[in-house]
């Protein structure tokens, strides 16, 4: 459910699956270092924009599926947006490590002891759909299409 | 004046002192809700069977020769992304619309075993992205000081229950500001703890290595009342700090002689206007009146702050709302195959500002932009913690102003994503370093109140709260109440007329 515990480390998850999806068809155009100035750039020319075909990618790999119109609209908006984080550039990070947490705390341990948990109903009570004592989902193989 | 518009404290001891029931105080809270509610509108769910229950509850108690707690028998309000046992908890998201809790969140725990009962669940920006609550899948929150304007967010609904006196404090969550920035606004106390002082189990996660839970109240010492209650370790949260919790009210002295008050200048220059500097700036002199050693101070990365926090927090965000799939709760899209059927799911159930979050930070982490997007943000993050760690070795709190802005216009900024973002320029830099930090009232601009920000270091909200208090003892803008709250007092009517 909403556990608080695992999702720093969740991110990390979601890392590895962009990876592997994406590596082998790096579709976003990348502007040659030279071009690049190290703050700024030349008038009316963005140095990254994120094209239509870009948008409907990355919605893909998101899982969320958008109007035509909003394609339009996020290719503009997370381009100009995109524009403002290029002044990171600037920034001089070598040898900086990063931070993914600023609490110095490893591994929380518990004792490995039987605790009360939601009972069958309480967890199935907001299911959208359920069958006995299990959440029903769509068919999952022998969809064709992209139900990979 | 209203019993809803006394302070926790005051409350408690009339309370205590068998003046008033704890019933009487929930019926005030009741009446005031009915009569602004309308226009205010800081509520999604009000639980007034629920909340005369308790406080009936109470005064049983009491009548049984109890104690009373520290919060017993206050009407609390508490935002609409923690979750409270069989009430439902929205997220302001069509996504969650229906969606009823089977558990309490460590918060409401804590709250309940201090005594205090719930009044209900607000208004915030959709999975609290955002920073004028305009982003709330169901309506607008109004700002009780002027209801054209917004009331700030995401913990908008929060900020003006507490302003209005529709409950006597809240709870809110501050990701890059969204405690501190509508308590600002409202012109009330709101404040961010340390990262991990206050477990985040049952708060509906959204950028979890920023996210804290955090009291908005009507001044200092309730907001110490209130973190007296809800601070402490929690196994349930594995990012919890096993930190002692001192009673945070001990520090209240009134006392800042000596304290060494950093002015970082980064805060006070282009974008902050110039009457919000000229309230921080006067608030800075009085520090110094009252013997304080203020002085100037550089937080070089400043600038970097904002472009770091809006890849680490979307980045975050898109991670933690996959499991946003209709299968195990909420909103289910009508939908063949199983892919479709998840699709479908997120369109309809995410609004515009969520789904461009998901989209900013899947780009962000994704093969070929990871290093140059989220690992350099995450470079970047690392230099601001170490701005304010060689500040802290000079100061014992940064002051700042909390929001560039007072209370902007609905529909100002609503159009402009980026503009919107600007919104937290002064806050987000402390949710990326995990650092405490109160937003008090510290004056008035054309009737809108203008927030101090104060910033400690980790684990010392005792100096913050200190400081704070300080400044409160000798100024009065905390005891002001909204227009609207003044006319309701004195007619029984909404200040527009409108009762239910």
């Amino acid at each position: 459910m909403f556990a608080a515990v695992d999702d720093v480390s969740a991110v990390v998850v979601a890392v590895c699956y962009n990876d592997a999806r994406l590596r082998p068809e790096t579709r976003f155009r990348r502007i040659p270092q030279g071009h690049r100035r190290p703050t700024g750039r030349a008038k009316g020319a963005p140095a990254l924009s994120i094209g239509k075909d870009q948008v409907r990618h990355v919605a893909d790999l998101a899982r969320l599926a958008l109007h035509d119109h909003e394609v339009d609209e996020l290719s503009a908006q997370l381009s100009r947006i995109l524009e403002h984080m290029e002044k990171l550039r600037e920034l001089d990070t070598t040898g900086v490590p990063p931070t993914a947490h600023v609490l110095p705390l490893r591994n929380a341990w518990r004792e490995d002891a039987p605790r009360p948990g939601l009972s069958v109903e309480e967890a199935l009570a907001n299911a959208p759909e359920r069958e006995g004592n299990c959440f029903k989902v769509p068919k999952i193989v022998d969809t064709g299409g992209d139900g990979r | 004046m209203s019993l809803c518009d006394l302070t926790a404290r005051e409350l408690h001891r009339r309370l205590a002192a068998g003046e008033i029931s704890a019933a009487e105080v929930a019926r005030a809270c009741l009446e005031r809700i009915d009569a602004v509610e309308p226009e205010v509108r800081a509520f999604i769910t009000v639980t007034g069977e629920r909340l005369l229950a308790e406080a009936e509850r109470i005064d049983a108690a009491r009548r049984d020769g109890e104690a009373l707690q520290p919060l017993g028998g206050l009407p609390v309000a508490i935002k609409d992304n923690i979750v409270a046992r069989g009430v439902a908890t929205t997220c302001a998201s069509r996504i969650l619309e229906n969606f009823v809790p089977p558990y309490d969140a460590t918060v409401v725990e804590r709250l309940a075993a201090a005594g205090a009962c719930l009044a209900g669940k607000t208004n915030m920006d959709e999975f609290a992205m955002g920073s004028s609550c305009e982003n709330s899948a169901f309506f607008p929150t109004r700002n009780p000081w002027d209801p054209k304007r917004v009331p700030g967010g995401s913990s908008g609904g929060s900020a003006a229950a507490v302003a209005a006196g529709e409950a006597v404090f809240a709870l809110g969550s501050d990701t890059g500001g969204s405690i501190r920035q509508p308590a600002a606004f409202c012109g009330i106390v709101g404040m961010k703890p340390t990262y991990g002082r206050v477990s985040r189990y049952g708060l509906v996660a959204f950028a979890s290595s920023l996210d804290q839970i955090g009291p908005l109240t009507r001044d200092v010492t309730d907001c110490a009342l209130v973190l007296n209650a809800i601070c402490g370790h929690d196994p349930r949260d594995n990012t919890s700090a096993p930190e002692p919790v001192p009673d945070f009210t001990d520090s209240l002295t009134g006392e800042v002689r000596g304290l060494r008050v950093g002015v970082p200048r980064e805060y006070f220059g282009e974008g902050i206007d110039p009457e919000v500097k000229g309230a921080v700036g006067a608030a800075i002199d009085l520090f110094a009146e009252l013997g304080a050693q203020v002085d100037e101070c550089s937080l070089p990365h400043t600038e970097y702050a904002l472009a770091a926090y809006y890849l680490i927090a979307p980045a975050e965000a898109s991670s933690n709302l996959a499991r946003y799939d209709g299968v195990r709760y909420g909103h289910r899209a009508a939908a063949g195959d199983f892919v479709t059927m998840y699709k479908k799911t997120r369109q309809e159930g995410f609004g515009p500002e969520v789904r461009r979050r998901i989209m900013l930070g899947t780009y962000a982490l994704s093969a070929g932009y990871y290093d140059a997007y989220y690992k350099k943000a995450s470079q970047a993050r690392t230099l601001i913690r170490r701005d304010f760690e060689q500040a802290f070795e000079r100061f014992d709190v940064l002051v700042t102003p909390t929001s560039p802005v007072t209370a902007f216009k609905l529909g100002e900024r609503a159009a402009d994503p980026l503009a919107m973002y600007l919104a937290d320029v002064c806050t987000i830099p402390v949710n990326l370093a995990g650092l405490p930090a109160v937003s008090i009232p510290c004056g008035f601009q054309e009737g809108l109140p203008v927030g101090l920000q104060i910033i400690g270091r980790a684990f010392d909200e005792r100096t913050v709260l200190r400081a704070a208090y300080a400044f409160e003892q000798h100024t009065d803008f905390h005891r002001r109440r909204p227009p609207l709250a003044r006319a309701v007092m004195t007619s029984g009517k909404g200040l527009w007329g409108v009762v239910r």
